[in-house]
């Protein structure tokens, strides 16, 4: 297990994500995209939210925060607990 | 209020709807929404928990908003104790100190003293400042016999780009109390006979937790819109897990010695990066995210999610899903330690820090009843292996399955409704 | 519809001032809950304003507006501005919802009918050549381009009322912090707190029938607007039949109910619904029923 280059790895990889993302963030790509209020109809399904059941993410996450090493991104506002 | 009628259609709602789409906005109605969560989890042989959940939100006429949480959770079942199984019988003491339990040959050791329950109660509330912004901030309180957490929590977000583009910034805090049975265990302190003497910190673990977020919403057309965030989140404080051991085994043979107890780094931070996609089809939808997290312990993982709405009608739904997640060892996961070597700085077997991938299948049923409330059925089935036969395995520990996959199954029922 | 007299008046009524002047072809009033009278003017002025705005861009008797550019576009692709899509996607909103039966192109049918009273009905050959020519399925439109087949004609009256209520409502509630009451001859919004807690008193008059079905309600919040054909019908056969087309028959929806009122959020929701559940005919009890939410129906 060489750890060192695992981690060394991990760290390209996100340095490649952000390298990805910060154009999109800056360049205002964002200003172009998107549609009228009033072609809003599918976006406004419950099925197209980022978070269609909250209630579901946070049980989800609670299981997989006892089982597994990571957690979070998902905006849960849930805390600690001893799970085990 | 939402009805259906005989072809299931709510036209009052959607017009209500196709009005907001006009910039025609209803006036903002008091509403309520109530749901609520049953879920049950069981690993065979293993842990077995249920958990309840009841939200109250409340919004008023002039959108602001109010939400109250209610979690209970009960655990009963056996959980890993980080020793390595053996050809021949073992015995560990319990944390508490007083008693014992066994381990049967060959079968990973197993400690069934988590009979526990937790609560948990949080509550929030939104507000608008001003046309394009929101504000909230809430409070968080988890109780269990002998852990504890309290946290807070702040975000604001703003809309540009006629709503297209949605920038938020999310912080939270949260410090937590750990006070186990018979008290902390000295870190890589001996685990001694049930009964006699063992090396203890004094007082209760702490830990601080410190999360901050930045989060991008964007409509890229009219059935796509993404969604990326960066969180870094910081924990400071005592992370050691206080009932699980190491096996300290002979180099040669594999036989434990003895065991101590594991000893985790007291500084942690992570970085997380999520990126998410919903895309509406002719009918259906999909929803697709990745997640990576890396962090200074050397753990780094992804996940893969992936939703399939099917539609049925216009309130019923068939939702398979798939989760597969993969995550490296931390720096100092150690399956077991050598009798012959020194102590690591800091080293533990829960196989939660170990080299893993796991796999969920789910399948979700949604539909909207007569009397326009809203129910949900799920069940998932969660698969998690590791390591089985590490390389660094010696003697007979090579023959023995020293990661055996754990399979769960879950079950989940859902119910909501509006006044 | 004929724009009206060109008085504005402003009376003091209780504690409020009553806005009062013509539009669309009704009285149209605004009660604000106010005190200071030159505030009360300026408020009623932009309302008038707004509300002659909306009647001109969308009439279809005049020359000049962007209905009349459709109507006359020959098959030729007309650009809409943003308002205008908005309502044409709107309209189409409640072509989907009603199956078909509610519909912007089906005016041309009104050239077959005279309701009078009387009791000629035209021949079927002549509603059928003119059905020739309704369907809003047979239009193109792709925000913001419309292209309709020669001959077409799309008419957003049905729409006019209840929107130029809700904009003169938005409006509002952006200039002022009082709360009021729109009503253009009974499709009507309340908007706000009053200062005395008390809702509004209102009164909706359905024309044509008997002064007791005047409908007298205390309204804090929401919109009301009533749908009826009691002022224009032909008896045929015996039946009475309102003037309210079936788009798909060219025909008087039958048995559809004398008036139908109801509560909702925006007026244009309201309006809506009541359209759709006259469209109904025979099944606008079990319909309304159905949709819930306050209604008030008159055979």
């Amino acid at each position: 297990m060489n750890t060192d280059s695992r981690s060394r790895l991990g760290r390209c990889a996100l340095w490649l994500l952000l390298a990805l993302l910060l154009p999109v963030l800056l360049t205002g790509c964002a200003g172009s995209m998107g549609v009228q209020p009033w072609e809003r109809d599918l976006l406004a399904q419950p099925g197209m939210a980022i978070d269609p059941d909250p209630i579901q993410t946070a049980l989800n996450e609670h299981i997989f925060f006892s089982k597994e090493a990571s957690t979070g991104g998902l905006g849960t506002a849930g805390g600690g607990c001893g799970c085990n | 209020m939402a009805a259906t009628s005989k072809t299931g259609q709510n036209v009052r709602g959607a017009l209500l709807t196709a009005c907001g789409l006009l910039g025609i906005g209803g006036a903002q109605a008091q509403a309520t929404e109530i749901k609520g969560a049953v879920l049950g989890y069981t690993e065979p042989d293993r842990v077995s928990a249920i958990e309840t959940v009841v939200d109250v939100a409340h919004t008023f006429a002039g959108g602001q908003g109010l939400n109250f949480k209610l979690v209970y959770d009960g655990l009963t079942g056996a959980s890993a104790n980080g020793a390595v199984p053996w050809t021949d019988y073992q015995t560990f003491t319990r944390p508490s100190g007083a008693g014992s339990y066994q381990a049967d040959p060959e079968q990973t050791p197993l400690d069934d003293t988590f009979r526990d329950s937790r609560v948990a109660l949080s509550g929030g509330a939104s507000l608008p400042w001003g046309r394009l912004s929101t504000v909230s901030a809430g409070l968080y309180g988890s109780g269990e016999h002998d852990y504890m957490s309290l946290g807070a929590n702040l975000a604001l977000s703003r809309d540009f780009n006629k709503r297209n583009t949605t920038v938020a910034l999310r912080g939270a805090m949260f410090h937590d109390t750990i006070n186990p049975e018979g008290g902390r265990p000295t870190p890589f302190g001996i685990m001694t006979p049930a009964g006699s003497e063992l090396a203890r910190l004094d007082g209760d673990g702490t830990k601080d937790i410190m999360d901050l977020g930045l989060s991008l919403t964007q409509t890229i057309n009219r059935s796509t819109i993404a969604h990326l965030s960066y969180t870094f989140s910081q924990v400071d404080g005592y992370q050691t897990d206080p009932y699980k051991l190491l096996s300290v085994v002979n180099p040669e043979t594999g036989a434990p010695g003895h065991y101590v107890f594991e000893k985790r780094p007291d500084s942690r931070a992570k970085h997380v990066l999520l990126a998410k996609l919903n895309h509406h089809l002719s009918r259906d939808i999909v929803r697709l995210s990745y997640r990576f997290m890396t962090d200074d312990w050397g753990v780094n993982s992804h996940t893969i999610d992936l939703e399939y709405r099917l539609k049925m009608g216009e309130h019923r739904y068939l939702e398979p899903s798939v989760r597969w997640y993969t995550q490296s060892e931390a720096d100092f996961y150690r399956r077991f330690l050598l009798e012959s070597e020194a102590l690591p700085l800091d080293a533990s077997a829960d196989y939660r820090l170990g080299d893993m991938q796991t796999w969920a299948w789910g399948l979700k049923h949604g539909r909207r009843l007569g009397n326009g409330h809203d129910l949900t059925v799920r069940g998932v089935y969660y698969r998690q292996s590791g390591e089985s036969h590490p390389a660094e395995a010696v003697g007979a520990l090579r023959d023995l399955d020293l990661f055996p996959t754990v399979e769960a199954f879950i079950f989940q029922v859902g119910y909501s409704f509006g006044t | 519809m004929t724009g009206g007299g060109n008085s504005l008046t402003l009376e003091r009524a209780g504690r409020q001032w009553l806005a009062r002047f013509d539009a669309m072809a009704s009285p149209c009033e605004v009660k604000l809950d106010l005190s200071d009278e030159a505030v009360g003017r300026q408020l009623a002025a932009a309302a008038r304003a707004e509300t002659r705005r909306i009647e001109g861009k969308f009439s279809r008797y005049r020359d000049d507006n962007i209905i009349h550019t459709i109507n006359q576009a020959r098959g030729a692709p007309v650009t809409v501005d943003p308002e205008t899509a908005g309502l044409l996607d709107f309209a189409h909103r409640c072509h989907q919802l009603s199956g078909g039966r509610f519909d912007i192109t089906s005016g041309v049918l009104r050239r077959a009918w005279t309701f009078d009273g009387g009791s000629r009905v035209p021949a079927r050959a002549h509603t059928k050549e003119l059905l020739k020519l309704v369907g809003w399925e047979k239009v193109s439109w792709e925000n913001p381009v419309l292209a309709m087949p020669a001959g077409m004609e799309i008419d957003l009256g049905g729409l006019g009322k209840e929107y130029a209520v809700d904009q003169v409502t938005s409006l509002l509630a952006e200039r002022t912090g009082a709360a009021f009451l729109v009503n253009f001859g009974g499709d009507l919004r309340a908007h706000g707190q009053r200062r005395d807690g008390r809702p509004w008193r209102v009164g909706v008059e359905r024309p044509g029938l008997p002064d007791a079905a005047a409908l007298d309600l205390e309204l804090a919040r929401g919109a009301l607007a009533t749908s009826g054909d009691a002022r224009r019908y032909l008896v045929h056969k015996g039946k009475r039949l309102g003037h309210i087309l079936n788009p798909h028959t060219g025909w008087p929806v039958s048995q559809a109910p004398r008036s139908v009122t109801v509560l909702a959020d925006t007026c244009l929701q309201a309006g809506v619904l009541s359209t759709l559940a006259l469209l109904q005919g025979k099944n606008a009890e079990e319909w309304l029923a159905e949709q819930g939410g306050q209604h008030w129906i008159i055979r």
